[in-house]
């Protein structure tokens, strides 16, 4: 990664300044009071948080008119978005395994928290945002709402599929998690991880094709 | 020496064409870009900047093609955009820190220097600037980047005469600096008239022309006379004509010609910017309602 495409992902993360005392309200919400069951979503969401405000920030300020009279290519615009989403990713792990361990060390209550876990956090950020970057890209400021809701969508889904695995994988979800149950963890977490990296990588590549030929700021 | 050579331009916007553009933007000058609503002074802004993707042709920019050479181009230019791009919910402190970074030759004496004399404070929040404040803000973030080249794209739209006026004079102080170069689009053609060394006029995506100021005011002409003067072959000297009850008011593109065909019957006199714009535009409308 270069030192523009380093500069363009600090930017992300200045922009959002203020933006993550809601993050931080929300951890502490979701994972010291209102505990049961969102373990798994209070990683994730965070991390989608982020990525939907900034990018709604972007399109509010019609900011893409200014990132694109940077010294900057379009290339390193999309790569420099899909690497804060990265960045997000491993700010939406660390949210939760800091709360795991105050929950587990400082106040004595148990999770189930595992390693699958993060794996599947990994797994719902870096689909959502495959799915959402390249909608964002594609349908640009119009259709900025449907992409939101889709992502959205998908994400919820995705995050009930996934507590349905882990639940079966634990003796309470899905038969396919019961089944699942019998493959190693890091195998089943590998699989997770890796099937929605490719899908985020290929999302980005289709992503940099769009915007080669797209007009910033439309 | 030109900053900008623009050849073969062509790109299509749904209904909207512009081109084929062939134009230079000469360095160390002011260029205006002028042309009324909807001419394509915005979309070649774009093209120049990199932010549109052209459908035909070439942009060199200090003599390297844009887009293939981009970063380094846009690190030797200062953009400054008619709405205000820049994250609104900021201090101009946090946005110079977001800033700042992209450029290597970013000079912070200047930058101060800049709000100080733009009575800006560091900490205010861009959204609660005025329109005005705003574009000097971003003419701010502009020259301390060290721009060679300043692109502009209606800097003085919807700011009051004070503050236009106060602009253009900070335009003018700018080319102090004989290395320095300046494009920027108006419709307002009086900002032209005082600060503008080149002209390049656009009409429904076309180039009309692209000149020194002192040869448009050389070459036009506005003629004032008697309507009895205007028999087929005179109406075909001009541009176009404005008739009123008392006479007629027309635009000739040979002062030579025209003196020639009036002699000392007629009022000749030199147009502004707006004249030559006018009736040029009302000729081209007239031309084309006539073909259809």
């Amino acid at each position: 990664m270069n030192g523009i495409v380093l500069n363009l992902v600090r930017k992300d993360l200045l922009v959002l300044r203020w933006y993550y005392l809601f993050v931080a309200l929300y951890a502490l919400l979701f994972g010291l009071i209102i505990t049961k069951g969102t373990f798994m979503l209070l990683g994730a969401l965070p991390a989608v948080m982020m990525l939907v405000i900034g990018s709604g920030l972007e399109l509010k300020n019609r900011s893409l008119v200014f990132i694109g009279s940077l010294p900057v290519t379009r290339g390193q615009i999309v790569r420099a978005r899909y690497a804060t989403a990265l960045v997000f990713t491993a700010a939406g792990i660390a949210v939760t395994v800091i709360m795991n361990l105050i929950n587990r060390y400082a106040l004595g209550r148990e999770h189930g928290f595992s390693g699958l876990m993060i794996a599947f956090i990994i797994g719902i950020v870096l689909f959502f945002s495959a799915i959402y970057l390249h909608a964002y890209y594609w349908l640009g400021s119009k259709g900025e709402h449907v992409a939101l809701g889709a992502a959205l969508a998908l994400i919820v889904l995705a995050a009930f599929v996934m507590s349905g695995l882990l639940g079966g994988i634990y003796g309470s979800g899905y038969e396919l998690g019961a089944r699942l149950s019998a493959w190693p963890p890091v195998a089943l977490g590998g699989l997770v991880v890796a099937a929605s990296a490719l899908l985020f990588v290929l999302s980005g590549c289709i992503s940099y094709r769009i915007v080669q030929r797209k007009d910033l700021g439309t | 020496m030109n900053a900008i050579e623009v050849r073969g331009l062509a790109k299509k916007h749904g209904s909207f064409v512009l081109g084929t553009l062939d134009l230079n933007v000469r360095q160390g000058y002011v260029t205006g870009l002028v042309g009324p609503n909807g001419a394509g002074k915005s979309t070649l802004i774009k093209l120049l900047m990199g932010l549109s993707a052209a459908g035909a042709g070439e942009i060199r920019i200090f003599g390297e093609k844009m887009p293939e050479q981009e970063a380094g181009i846009k690190a030797r230019i200062g953009f400054v955009s008619e709405e205000n791009t820049l994250y609104e919910h900021l201090s101009i402190d946090a946005m110079r820190s977001i800033y700042a970074p992209f450029y290597k030759r970013w000079d912070e004496r200047t930058f101060r220097e800049c709000l100080h004399r733009f009575e800006l404070s560091p900490r205010s929040r861009i959204r609660l600037l005025s329109k005005g404040m705003k574009m000097k803000l971003s003419l701010a973030f502009a020259l301390s980047g060290g721009a060679e080249l300043l692109i502009m794209d209606e800097p003085t739209a919807g700011l009051d005469p004070v503050f236009r006026r106060e602009m253009l004079d900070i335009l003018s102080g700018l080319m102090l600096d004989e290395n320095r170069t300046i494009l920027f689009s108006t419709h307002i053609t009086t900002d032209l008239d005082r600060i503008a060394d080149y002209i390049v006029f656009l009409d429904q995506g076309h180039l009309v022309f692209d000149s020194s100021k002192e040869d448009l005011f050389d070459r036009y002409a506005l003629i004032k006379g008697d309507k009895e003067w205007l028999d087929r072959d005179v109406r075909q000297a001009f541009v176009s004509i404005r008739e009123t009850g008392a006479g007629f008011e027309g635009l000739v593109r040979d002062r030579g010609e025209a003196l020639r065909m009036f002699g000392e019957d007629a009022i000749i006199e030199t147009p502004t910017l707006e004249d030559i714009m006018y009736f040029t535009v009302r000729g081209e409308r007239h031309r084309a309602e006539s073909r259809s």
